[in-house]
C-alpha cells in the first residue's frame, strides 16, 4: 500500500513497515544467491586444488623441479617445462608490453575518432574472442612456413604475445581513460607537448593497470596448450637452452630463443596420455606447480596494482 | 624556449617594456574605459582586437575587444554560458588540446605584439609564456615538490638546486610553503582543496609566467580557503598580469583593478572596476550587477 499525505498515521506506518520488510526480505534473497553463486566458484577451484594435491603433493620435491623427463615416472622431472615456460613468457612480455602500450596509447590519445579506428576498436575486442588454436595456426603458417622459423621458443613468445595483445591494449585503454582529463589539461597549459603529457603524466599514472593488464594476460598465456602443440614444441625435452647469460662478452646470450623447448601444460599432457599411474600423478603435481605459477602472477599484478596506486609519490 | 634566467631577468625588471599611455586609449571596439595618471598602470600587457571564436559552428564570442593592463587583476564576470571561460582560453590556446574551433580577430601580447591566436603562433609557445589555474584543483598524481617542479621539468630543466629554489620561493609566493615544508615528498592528493588549489597557483607561478588565467578558481571552495586565495590573487597581481573568471561579484570586487562584463558572447563594457560597480554606463552591465538578471 502506498501511503499518501492523506493516510491516517497508523496506516501509513503500517504501510511503511510492510514496505521495509519486503526491501529486507528481497536484500537477503539476494545475498544468499550472491554467497551461493560465490561458493560454487571457490569449491571448484578449490576441490581442483585439494585433488591436484591429494594425487600430486607427495611428487613435488627438489628431485622434481631438477630432473628432465624420464621413462621412469621416480626419475622424472619438470625442469626442461618450467624452464622453457619461464624463458616463454619473458619473451612474450617483452614483447606484449611495447605492442600493447603502443597500440592503446595510439588509440586513445592520438588517433582522430573516426571509421578507421572503429573498426580497429570492434577488431581488438573481437581479436579478444578468437580460440587460441587460430593463434596457433596463424603461427605455424606465417613464422614456420612462410618466415622459415623453427620449433623455437621465440616463435612460442610470439604466438603468446599475439594471443594476449588484446588484454594488454584493453588494459591500457581503461587506464588511460580512468586519467581525468584535468590531468592532461594541467600538462598541456604548463606548456607540455604531446609526448610530454604522455611519457611525464599519462604513463606513470597508467602503469598499475597496464602492467596488471599484461600479468593477467601472462597468467592465461602461461596455461595455453594449443598454440604452443599446433607450432610443434617437443613433448620429451632432456636438455636445457643455452643459458641467456653467459661468462664472455658481451655476456648476453641469444641462442636461446632459437631452442627447441616444452612448456607446463605440454608436459602434463604427455604424462597425462601415459598409462602408467605414476605418472598420472607426476601430471597431477605439474598442475600443482602451473596453478601455483598462476597464483602467484595474479598476487603479484594485484600487488603491483595495490602498492602503486598507493604511492603515487614515489615517482 | 625560454630558460628560467630570462623568465626570472623579465619578472625582476618589469619596466623594462612599458608602453607609452597614450596606446591605452586607441584600443577600438567603442569599449568604455577610463585613464590614468600613472603610465605604468596604464601599461597593456595584452589586447584582445574583434576576437570572435567558434566552436563547429556554435559562435561563442563575437567580435571582442579589451584591453589588458599589465599592473593588477583584470577580472571577467558575466552570467553562465557568456562566453567568459571560453575568451580565457584563447589567451593560451586551450581549445587547441580538443580541436573542432575556429579563431577570427587577434589576441595581441605585447611586448612582442604576437597574435596569441593566430595560425602562425605555435600554441605550445602561448603556454610555455602563460600559465593557467583552473576551476577545479588539478594536482598531478605526484608528489608536492613534483607537481610545482613540473612546469620546469618540462621546460627541461633538471638540476636539482634551480629546482628547489624555485619550489621554494614558488610555494612561498602561493602561501602554502609553511603548510608543507615537511612533506613534500607526500603525495599532493594527501591536501585540503584549499591547499590544493594553491599548489596549482604555485605550479602556474615557478616558471615565471608573463601572464596568468585563472577559470573561476575558488569556485569549489569553502569562505576561508576562498579568502586566503583571493589575498593571494591580489598580492601576486603585483608583478604579474592576472585575469580572472569569476561568477562572483564580491569576489570581483575585492580583488580586481579591472573588469569586463561580458554577455552573450560579447563584451558589454570594460572598466575600473570601481567604475563598474558604482557607475556602470550600460545599462546590462547595471541591471547584471545589481542581480536584476543573470
Amino acid at each position: 500500500m502506498v501511503a499518501t499525505p492523506h493516510t491516517p498515521d497508523r496506516e501509513r506506518d503500517q504501510g511503511f513497515t510492510r514496505l521495509i520488510r519486503r526491501a529486507k526480505r528481497q536484500d537477503m534473497i539476494f545475498l544468499a544467491c550472491g554467497f551461493a553463486v560465490l561458493a560454487m566458484a571457490s569449491l571448484t577451484l578449490l576441490s581442483l586444488i585439494v585433488g591436484l594435491a591429494v594425487q600430486g603433493a607427495s611428487w613435488v620435491d627438489w628431485q622434481f623441479f631438477t630432473s628432465f623427463p624420464s621413462r621412469k615416472p621416480e626419475e622424472a622431472g619438470i625442469v626442461s617445462a618450467w624452464v622453457g615456460s619461464t624463458l616463454v613468457m619473458v619473451v612474450t612480455a617483452f614483447l606484449a608490453l611495447p605492442l600493447g602500450v603502443g597500440a592503446g596509447l595510439y588509440l586513445e590519445e592520438y588517433a582522430p575518432q573516426n571509421w578507421v579506428t572503429d573498426i580497429i576498436e570492434i577488431n581488438t575486442t573481437n581479436l579478444a574472442g578468437v580460440p587460441s588454436i587460430i593463434y596457433g595456426l596463424l603461427a605455424l603458417g606465417l613464422f614456420l612456413f612462410t618466415f622459415g622459423m623453427g620449433q623455437w621458443i621465440l616463435v612460442a613468445g610470439l604466438v603468446l604475445a599475439l594471443l594476449i595483445l588484446p588484454v594488454v591494449i584493453v588494459a591500457t585503454r581503461e587506464s588511460l581513460r580512468a586519467i581525468p582529463d584535468s590531468v592532461r589539461e594541467g600538462a598541456h597549459a604548463l606548456g607540455a607537448d604531446k609526448w610530454q603529457v604522455v611519457r611525464l603524466y599519462l604513463l606513470p599514472a597508467a602503469r598499475p593497470g597496464i602492467l596488471t593488464g599484461l600479468i593477467v594476460g601472462m597468467s592465461r598465456a602461461i596455461g595455453e596448450t594449443a598454440p604452443v602443440i599446433t607450432i610443434g614444441a617437443l613433448t620429451f625435452i632432456a636438455f636445457l637452452p643455452a643459458a641467456p647469460i653467459d661468462g664472455t662478452f658481451p655476456y648476453l646470450n641469444f641462442e636461446w630463443l632459437t631452442s627447441a623447448f616444452t612448456v607446463m601444460p605440454i608436459q602434463m599432457f604427455n604424462w597425462i596420455s601415459r598409462p602408467q599411474s605414476g605418472f598420472h600423478e607426476l601430471a597431477a603435481a605439474a598442475g600443482l606447480v602451473l596453478l601455483v605459477m598462476t597464483l602467484l602472477m595474479n598476487g603479484l599484478a594485484i600487488y603491483i596494482r595495490y602498492r602503486l596506486r598507493k604511492a603515487p609519490s614515489a615517482e | 624556449m625560454k630558460t628560467l634566467k630570462e623568465t626570472e631577468q623579465a619578472s625582476a625588471s618589469p619596466d623594462s617594456f612599458v608602453q607609452p599611455p597614450s596606446t591605452a586609449g586607441t584600443t577600438p571596439g567603442g569599449v568604455a574605459q577610463s585613464r590614468h595618471a600613472d603610465p605604468e598602470r596604464d601599461a597593456l600587457k595584452a589586447e584582445v582586437r574583434d576576437l570572435s571564436f567558434w566552436y563547429g559552428n556554435f559562435q561563442a564570442l563575437n567580435g571582442v575587444d579589451f584591453p589588458l593592463y599589465k599592473r593588477g587583476v583584470t577580472a571577467l564576470i558575466g552570467a553562465s554560458g557568456c562566453g567568459k571561460s571560453t575568451l580565457l582560453r584563447c589567451f593560451n590556446r586551450m581549445h587547441d588540446v580538443q580541436g573542432g574551433h575556429h579563431y577570427r580577430g587577434s589576441i595581441v601580447l605585447h611586448p612582442d605584439n604576437i597574435n596569441l591566436v593566430g595560425d602562425e603562433t605555435d600554441p605550445m609557445l602561448v603556454r610555455l609564456r602563460i600559465g593557467m589555474v583552473f576551476q577545479q584543483a588539478n594536482p598531478f598524481p605526484k608528489s608536492i615538490f613534483e607537481n610545482v617542479a613540473a612546469g620546469l621539468r618540462i621546460r627541461g630543466i633538471n638540476d636539482n638546486t634551480i629546482l628547489q629554489e624555485t619550489v621554494e620561493r614558488s610555494l612561498k609566493r602561493a602561501a602554502l610553503w609553511e603548510e608543507v615544508k615537511d612533506r613534500l615528498n607526500k603525495p599532493a592528493f594527501a591536501l585540503s582543496g584549499g591547499q590544493q588549489q594553491r599548489l596549482c597557483i604555485a605550479r602556474t607561478l615557478a616558471p615565471g609566467p608573463e601572464l596568468m588565467l585563472l577559470d573561476e578558481p575558488t569556485s569549489s571552495l569553502d569562505p576561508v580557503a576562498t579568502a586566503k586565495i583571493e589575498e593571494l590573487i591580489s598580492n601576486i597581481g603585483e608583478d604579474v598580469t592576472i585575469l580572472i573568471v569569476t561568477h562572483n561579484m564580491q569576489q570581483a570586487a575585492r580583488i580586481s583593478n579591472y573588469t569586463a562584463f561580458m554577455h552573450l558572447g560579447e563584451l558589454v563594457e570594460h572598466d575600473d572596476t570601481e567604475t563598474i560597480f558604482n557607475n556602470p554606463r550600460q545599462e546590462r552591465t547595471e541591471a547584471y550587477i545589481t542581480g536584476r538578471f543573470g
